[in-house]
This record gives C-alpha cells, sequence and structure tokens, in this order.
C-alpha cells in the first residue's frame, strides 16, 4: 500500500482536515478532489471557500507541496491507497424519511465512482456524518468490484465550525471504527498512524464501525439537547424571576455537568446538529423504538418553540402587531465567526417575522451573501452597515453574537431608532444595564 | 444574632448536612429536630437511621458535643437565630398537582411553628428541593407574625446519596440565594461565612432566590436527562449491534460533554431525580410551557420505557412466558452503597415481573427492609438475604443494583444450583458477560449484544 491519501468531498469538513493532515504528515501526498470546478477553483486561489481562523496559512504551508486540490476525482483514487469520503449527506428533502433520514445520494455515488476506479486495494474512510451501518452499505457497494479488497472505516470528525483548525489541532479524541478483521484492524492501524504525528495515541480512539458511526451521531445529540435544555430552562426562568445566565453558572460548576453548551439563546444552528437529531429520529423510528424516536425529536421541537418564542415576546413588546413595522436582525449566521447560514435560528425568526408583515433588515459582518440566497423572493433589505440598519427601526433582534456589536455606539443606534425603541438580545451578549439608561426597552433570554 | 444553627428535619439532607456543618464550625451550637421520637432516638443511638459512609465518624466527633438531637421543635427554634427547614417534601399523590407537584404539608407545617415559637429575627434557611417561588410563599407564612423580622434563604443541597459525607466535605458548589436588599445580603453573608469555614470562597455561588432555588431542579433534571439520553442510546445499539460501553467511552471524552452520568443501566432512582424532573414539569405547566413541560417529561418517561424494555427482553429471553419461572433480583436499592429503595428500578421491574406471574426472590446487601415495605401486598415474592441460596433453583438472574460484591460471587456455583437453560440479565454492565457465557449461561447486558 502507499502512503497517499485522496479526500472526495472539497467542503466543510474535507477541506480543512485534509489541510491539517498534509501539514502533519509532510511526508505524504494529500489530494482533496471534489466534482465542483467552481469550489476546487477556489481552494486554488487566495479566496478560500471556506472561511476558518488560521485555515489559510495552513493551506498556503501545504498547498503544491503535497497539498492538491482538483476535480479529477478517478486520478485520486488511482493515484492514493487511503480514500476519505467527505462529501454531503444533507438530510433528505424528498421521499421515505424526508425531513429526517440523510439523502445518501452523493455518498453513493462516491462509493461507485471508487469501486470503478480503484486499481488495487484501497482503505475506505467514512467522514460524513453516516448513519449507522452506513459502513455495511458502503461494503456492498464496493465488492461489485470483488477483484480489490476495500475495507471501510468510519472517522467521524467532530470539529466545531468557526475553530475547526484548532479542533483538528487538538482534538479531544480521534474516533476510527473497523471492522473487527486482520484486514480491517490492518486499516484501522494504517489510520492510526496518520493521526498519530500529532494526536497523543491516548486520544485515538479504536471502536467497532457500528458504534464509532453511532458516536458521532450520539455526541452531536447529547450537545443539541443541552442547548434545548437550557432553552427550556430560560422560558421558565422568564415566568419566574430566576435569571438562566445565572443557573447556568451553577449548573456548570457541577463537575457531572460540566461548563459547556449551557448558554440560552435562540435555539443552535448549523449544519450539523439538526440533521444529526433528525437521523436519530429516523434511525430510532426504522428499529421500531418510538419511544426513543419522540425523546429524540423533543429536542428539535424545543429548538423550534424558542424561535417562536422569541418572535411572540417581540410582538407583545411591539403592542402586538408587527404590521409595517421596521425590525432589524443584527447577525445572520448560525454562530459568531462564521458565514455559515445553515439552519441559522437567525433564518426560522425572520420567516415568523415576515408572517406577521414586519418590514425586515437584516445586517451581518460576513454571512450576507448567504442570507441574501436563504431570503430570496422576500421583501428583506439586507445592509453592511449596521448603523444605517437600525436607521428608523421600532426593533433590533440581535441574533448572532458577534463580538463586533458589543463596541457599537449603542446611543448613537438609539437616536437612529424610532421611540420606543426594543433591543430584544437573544444571545444575553450586551450590557442591558447601560442599554436602559440609554433609553432602549430590553429583552433578553432567560431573564424577566 | 446568635451563631447557633437550628434544623427542623433530621432526614437525609438535614443529618448528614448539619454534621459537616458541627464539625467544621467546633464554636456553634447545631441543634437537630424532628417531630418524629424514634427517628430522634435512632440519631442518638449507635444504629443512625441512615447508612452513609463516614457518617458514623462525623457524628461520633460532635454528638454531645455541639451537635444535638431532639424533639424539642420549639426550644431549638428560640435558642437559634439561623434556622434551615429540611422537611421532606414528596411528591403529591392527591388533589391538584398529583404525581408532579411537591407536597408541601411538612414544610408549611414547618414555617407555620417556626412563626408562633420565634422569640426574634430569624434567618431561614430552605434545604428542602422546593418548587420555584417557595420561598416567596415562606416569606408570607412567616409575616403572619409581624413582630420579627424573617428573612428566607435558599440553600440547596447537592449531595448524592452513598457520597454524602464526601460531597458535604468537598462541594462542587455550595449554592446561597437570597433577597438583593440590604438585609437579605446580610443574611447571605452570615450564612456564607458558615459554609467559609471549610469550603473555598470561590465555590460558595450566590445568586437570587429563585435562581438559587432553580438551580437545584435544573442540575437534576439535566442529570436525569443524561441518564435517560444514554439509555435511549443503549436500545438503538442493541438494535444496531453497536456497543453502549463504546459509545459513551467516546462521549466522555468530550470536554463539552465531560464523563460522568453515562452510564447505561435500568433507568435513575432515588428521591430525587423523578421527583425534582415532574415538579419541574409541573411548575412548567402551571406557567403554561407545555413544550417546555412535554420536552422534561420524555426524561421520566423514557426512564419508564428502559425498565419495560428489560422485562420485555427477558420475556423473549425465557421463551416468552414468565409464568411460573423463578427469577432473582440481585440488588433492591436505587444504587450501591445505600440501603434507599426510593423510586428504585428494581421496584418497577419487580412490579412487571409479578404482572407476568414470575416467582420472585430479592436479594441485596443492605436494603432487604426497605424491599419488604416497597413489595408488602406482592405474591409470589421472596426475600432472601444469601445470594446462593436466592439463585437456587432459578431460571434468571438479573442483576439490579451495582453492588461490588455481586463481581466477587462464586459465578459458577451460582450456574451449577440454577435451573437450565439459566438466564443472567445485567442490567448494569457490571459483570464480564463474556467469561459468564462461557460457564454457560445465557447472557443479557445493555446496549451490547453479547
Amino acid at each position: 500500500m502507499n502512503r497517499d491519501i485522496a479526500c472526495i468531498g472539497a467542503g466543510y469538513i474535507g477541506g480543512p482536515t485534509m489541510a491539517v493532515i498534509a501539514l502533519k504528515n509532510p511526508d505524504r501526498r494529500v489530494m482533496v478532489v471534489d466534482i465542483s470546478k467552481e469550489r476546487i477553483d477556489a481552494w486554488n486561489s487566495d479566496q478560500l471557500p471556506v472561511y476558518e481562523p488560521g485555515l489559510d496559512e495552513v493551506v498556503r504551508a501545504c498547498r503544491g507541496k503535497n497539498l492538491f486540490f482538483s476535480t479529477d476525482v478517478a486520478a485520486a483514487i488511482r493515484a492514493c491507497d487511503t480514500i476519505f469520503v467527505g462529501v454531503n449527506t444533507p438530510t433528505k428533502t424528498f421521499g421515505e424519511g424526508a425531513g429526517y433520514a440523510s439523502d445518501l445520494q452523493y455518498w453513493e455515488a462516491a462509493a461507485r465512482t471508487i469501486a470503478a476506479e480503484a486499481n488495487g486495494d484501497k482503505i475506505v474512510v467514512e467522514k460524513s456524518t453516516l448513519p449507522v451501518r452506513t459502513a455495511d452499505a458502503m461494503a456492498a457497494v464496493l465488492h461489485t468490484h470483488p477483484e480489490h479488497t476495500f475495507t471501510v472505516l468510519s472517522n467521524p470528525e467532530f470539529l466545531a465550525e468557526g475553530s475547526a483548525i484548532e479542533d483538528l489541532l487538538h482534538p479531544d479524541r480521534v474516533l476510527i471504527g473497523g471492522p473487527e478483521t486482520k484486514t480491517g484492524k490492518a486499516a484501522v492501524r494504517a489510520l492510526v498512524e496518520i493521526y498519530a504525528t500529532w494526536v497523543p495515541r491516548r486520544r485515538i480512539l479504536t471502536t467497532d464501525v457500528w458504534s464509532s458511526e453511532l458516536s458521532k451521531l450520539a455526541a452531536n445529540a447529547m450537545l443539541a439537547q443541552r442547548i434545548s435544555s437550557m432553552n427550556a430552562f430560560s422560558a421558565l426562568c422568564e415566568a419566574t424571576g430566576a435569571d438562566v445566565d445565572e443557573v447556568a453558572e451553577v449548573l456548570g460548576m457541577d463537575r457531572r455537568i460540566g461548563p459547556h453548551f449551557l448558554k440560552a439563546g435562540p435555539g443552535f444552528g448549523g449544519s450539523c446538529f439538526r440533521k444529526d437529531v433528525l437521523n436519530l429520529v429516523y434511525l430510532c423510528r426504522t428499529y421500531g423504538l418510538k419511544a426513543c424516536a419522540e425523546y429524540w425529536e423533543g429536542v428539535i421541537r424545543m429548538n423550534e418553540e424558542q424561535q417562536r418564542r422569541i418572535v411572540e415576546r417581540t410582538v407583545r413588546a411591539l403592542f402586538n402587531t408587527l404590521s409595517g413595522k421596521r425590525l432589524v436582525l443584527f447577525g445572520f449566521a448560525f454562530k459568531a465567526n462564521t458565514g455559515d447560514t445553515r439552519e441559522t435560528p437567525a433564518l426560522a425568526v425572520a420567516r415568523l417575522l415576515l408572517e406577521e408583515r414586519a418590514s425586515l433588515v437584516v445586517t451581518d459582518p460576513r454571512a450576507l451573501p448567504n442570507a441574501r440566497q436563504d431570503l430570496a423572493g422576500t421583501p428583506v433589505i439586507f445592509e453592511e452597515d449596521p448603523y444605517a440598519a437600525a436607521q428608523g427601526a421600532d426593533a433590533i433582534l440581535l441574533m448572532t453574537e458577534w463580538s463586533c456589536y458589543r463596541e457599537l455606539d449603542w446611543a448613537r443606534i438609539y437616536s437612529l431608532m424610532r421611540k420606543p425603541a426594543l433591543v430584544f438580545d437573544t444571545r444575553n451578549i450586551l450590557d442591558h444595564a447601560l442599554l436602559r439608561r440609554l433609553g432602549f426597552r430590553v429583552l433578553a433570554v432567560g431573564r424577566a | 444574632m446568635n451563631r447557633n444553627i437550628a434544623c427542623i428535619g433530621a432526614g437525609y439532607i438535614g443529618g448528614p448536612t448539619m454534621a459537616v456543618i458541627a464539625q467544621k464550625n467546633p464554636d456553634r451550637k447545631v441543634m437537630v429536630v424532628d417531630l418524629s421520637q424514634e427517628r430522634i432516638d435512632a440519631w442518638n443511638s449507635d444504629d443512625l437511621p441512615i447508612y452513609e459512609p463516614g457518617l458514623d465518624e462525623v457524628v461520633r466527633s460532635c454528638r454531645g458535643k455541639n451537635l444535638f438531637f431532639s424533639t424539642d421543635v420549639a426550644a431549638a427554634i428560640r435558642a437559634c437565630d439561623i434556622i434551615f427547614v429540611g422537611v421532606n417534601t414528596p411528591t403529591k399523590t392527591f388533589g391538584k398537582g398529583a404525581g408532579y407537584a411537591s407536597d408541601l404539608q411538612f414544610w408549611e407545617a414547618a414555617a407555620r411553628t417556626i412563626s408562633q415559637e420565634a422569640n426574634g429575627d430569624k434567618i431561614i434557611v430552605e434545604k428542602s428541593t422546593l418548587p420555584i417561588r417557595t420561598a416567596d410563599a415562606m416569606a408570607t407564612v412567616l409575616h403572619t407574625h409581624p413582630e420579627h423580622t424573617f428573612t428566607v434563604l435558599s440553600n440547596p443541597e447537592f449531595l448524592a446519596e452513598g457520597s454524602a459525607i464526601n460531597d458535604l466535605l468537598n462541594p462542587d458548589r455550595v449554592l446561597i440565594g437570597g433577597p438583593t436588599d440590604a438585609r437579605g445580603q446580610e443574611a447571605v453573608q452570615a450564612l456564607v461565612d458558615l459554609y467559609a469555614a471549610w469550603v473555598p470562597r470561590e465555590r460558595i455561588i450566590t445568586t437570587n432566590v429563585w435562581s438559587s432555588e432553580m438551580s437545584k431542579l435544573a442540575a437534576n433534571a439535566m442529570l436525569a436527562q443524561r441518564i435517560s439520553s444514554v439509555n435511549a442510546f443503549s436500545a438503538l445499539c442493541e438494535a444496531t449491534g453497536a456497543d453502549i460501553d463504546e459509545v459513551t467511552a467516546v462521549l466522555g471524552m468530550d470536554h463539552r460533554i465531560g464523563r460522568y452520568f453515562l452510564k447505561a443501566g435500568p433507568g435513575f432512582g432515588g428521591s430525587c431525580f423523578k421527583k425534582d424532573v415532574l415538579n419541574l414539569v409541573y411548575l412548567c405547566r402551571s406557567y403554561g410551557l407545555d413544550e417546555a413541560a412535554d420536552y422534561w417529561e420524555s426524561v421520566v418517561t423514557m426512564n419508564d420505557v428502559q425498565q419495560r424494555r428489560i422485562v420485555e427482553r427477558m420475556v423473549k429471553a425465557l421463551f416468552n412466558t414468565l409464568a411460573g419461572k423463578r427469577i432473582a433480583l440481585f440488588g433492591f436499592a436505587f444504587k450501591a452503597n445505600t440501603g434507599d429503595t426510593r423510586e428504585t428500578p428494581a421496584l418497577t421491574v419487580a412490579h412487571l415481573l409479578n404482572e407476568e406471574h414470575a416467582e420472585i426472590v430479592v436479594t441485596d446487601p443492605k436494603a432487604l427492609r426497605n424491599a419488604a415495605k416497597d413489595l408488602a401486598g406482592l405474591d409470589r415474592i421472596t426475600l432472601e438475604p444469601d445470594p446462593y441460596k436466592a439463585a437456587e433453583g432459578c431460571d434468571a438472574i438479573v442483576i439490579m443494583t451495582e453492588w461490588a460484591c455481586y463481581k466477587d460471587l462464586d459465578w459458577k456455583r451460582l450456574y451449577a444450583s440454577m435451573r437450565k437453560p439459566a438466564l443472567l440479565f445485567d442490567t448494569r454492565n457490571l459483570l464480564d458477560g463474556r467469561a459468564l457465557k462461557q460457564l454457560g449461561f445465557n447472557v443479557l447486558a445493555v446496549g451490547k449484544s453479547l
């Protein structure tokens, strides 16, 4: 076997992961391929298609040396004996399992291409988040070409957008699932070697394939659940006079709970949480586990409820009608430091506000191009400058925790707005006492 | 104000907490009072009414010096200016909110007694787990005697049974909620001083009263939820061939999730988790937050499902009938190192097995006394302290509690004494399933196929 590495799919996961693998394995050639010419051109330009702190530097350090981006999928499959598959597996929008199951068409196409083009034995590494037992299905597709041996490993990626490079360089754990056979174990060892160049060996966990596949879904489901739980508490805090941030602080000091992912807000977003939880729901249903399916579906329902509550509270605070009022969303990305708007709570809130016939303005330091696509066909106004956005507005809804919003001249913003001026800080990041002194009416999450 | 401390209620919380406070504050007099003469006599005897590792030593070192147990509630209220209230607040079994809300009758009686007997200003400390805004209600009851000032603080206890003394000596945090006015802050400071005798100041958190009341419910709800989530995964692992212990090992290495409370098993038990979650459900409903109520209720539902699944899998493994079969439950306490059986999963499993007309033998190193009470009135139940005798002639053994001693049993001997085929269902994933399989057992575990 040669030491070269291919990755099919040059998206949010494939790109940064391969860049770091190339950086840490200078003796290996790493080829990232994708059928999208536009995407590959971007990876070969100065304007990478993914924004991540530190990514530019890593790519610049390796590109053209041992890291290559190309559209020639077949050549990469032939040249490399280890092939990562990191294609998109969005939630199905049609047919059986629509709205829950993963759409595996890109993934199956990749498997078929590997089988058709392979010129020898290959290790195939699942990097996309996939339903449990997908490795089995992949093996079945691959074995339509039985002249070569394909060993399918599961190696789910745990990076978080916005800190992808940091997460890749210092992972909590690298998880590798492989068959319990001799070939399987050899393949697992080969993959361990790639990561062991920079990850301490005790952080590299090896399991069977199914446990590995399930672990990724499980981790995201538990993280999403923490957020939904805090949001459920936030509703009760608003009703009783407790303060959700005080509650979160107490919870975080309990070592059995831990301090992370306890921030109440507008609900979780991003490409993974919702998709993975729905996937889990679908899996449970498939296996006849109705109570489990409903249990996990509750995490999604609570998230949607949180966005509905934000709009309900806004309507109430604005005298029960939004019709014709100018409302501004500060932030549209699903979290700060990214332009990614997939499953962003801001989109759900924007749609609900539009239903109330609000006149809507959206501003965001990075996400406006995506926001324009997401809201295409609506009368929403997009505005780069937050001050211009606030001009004549009745209310500002702070949707993304961009730190730049903390440094705005809020006195100036107040003077630009129609009175009474409302700020709804759905991230609890602003100085509410100061805003009130300036004259704002302030709503927050989880505070009366 | 004097520095003496009273505690009304000598139960699982009041007793150990006051013992540690007395030990760490040798200059203060601590009086624990309760209406139950039997309970107080037990605290004054060599056979304390609750079992906790280390408790005997602490009580022995202070009792009669600065720690006193008595039934004279009125005297304690008059003698002490700081009064903890740690009475029982079980889930209501009657009337509005039955099955969800807390029954506050003992707590209200305590408040009324304080207000009648008080001879000066008092700081009242809520120690029982109570619904949010109970402090408000307590203040109202107390102010029926307006000649004295009562300041009500919330100071929820986070100790876990089985490690109460250690949790009290080294708490993750001590939480004190108080009114934000000057008098409230002064009372908070008085309580901070009490704990600062041994708890590092940065671990003592002060909040408003409502946040403090809410935090206890929230913490227990989140912990119970972790268990329900892992149990939901265990069902999927059984269906797909994944291994729950491998999955939880991966989850535990994620620093955002953490490694605690990730053990799949027969579901959570104990006096707090279910009660607190149901309390939260009730609170959400009373404020019209139906989505939030359903969300938390599903944590309890998943727990019930896990126990039903255990019995369903047993029925399947024992050829679809349990009628007349003899099944030994190894362990009845809701967890190891305690005799406490409140809300124990073993009781639910026993009831479900009984519905299937199985003959049940229960063994447990500490909980048989409670088991006898819990199971009174059920037919076909035997209690047997000796696990070897319990297993004799049985079709199945179900490990219900993770007692370490079960690991050291002579499983070969147990196997020999059972009817064949012999089933072992390890609902705690405590034993070496593969080794037991080799001995001849059919083995079931939670969240894995063996």
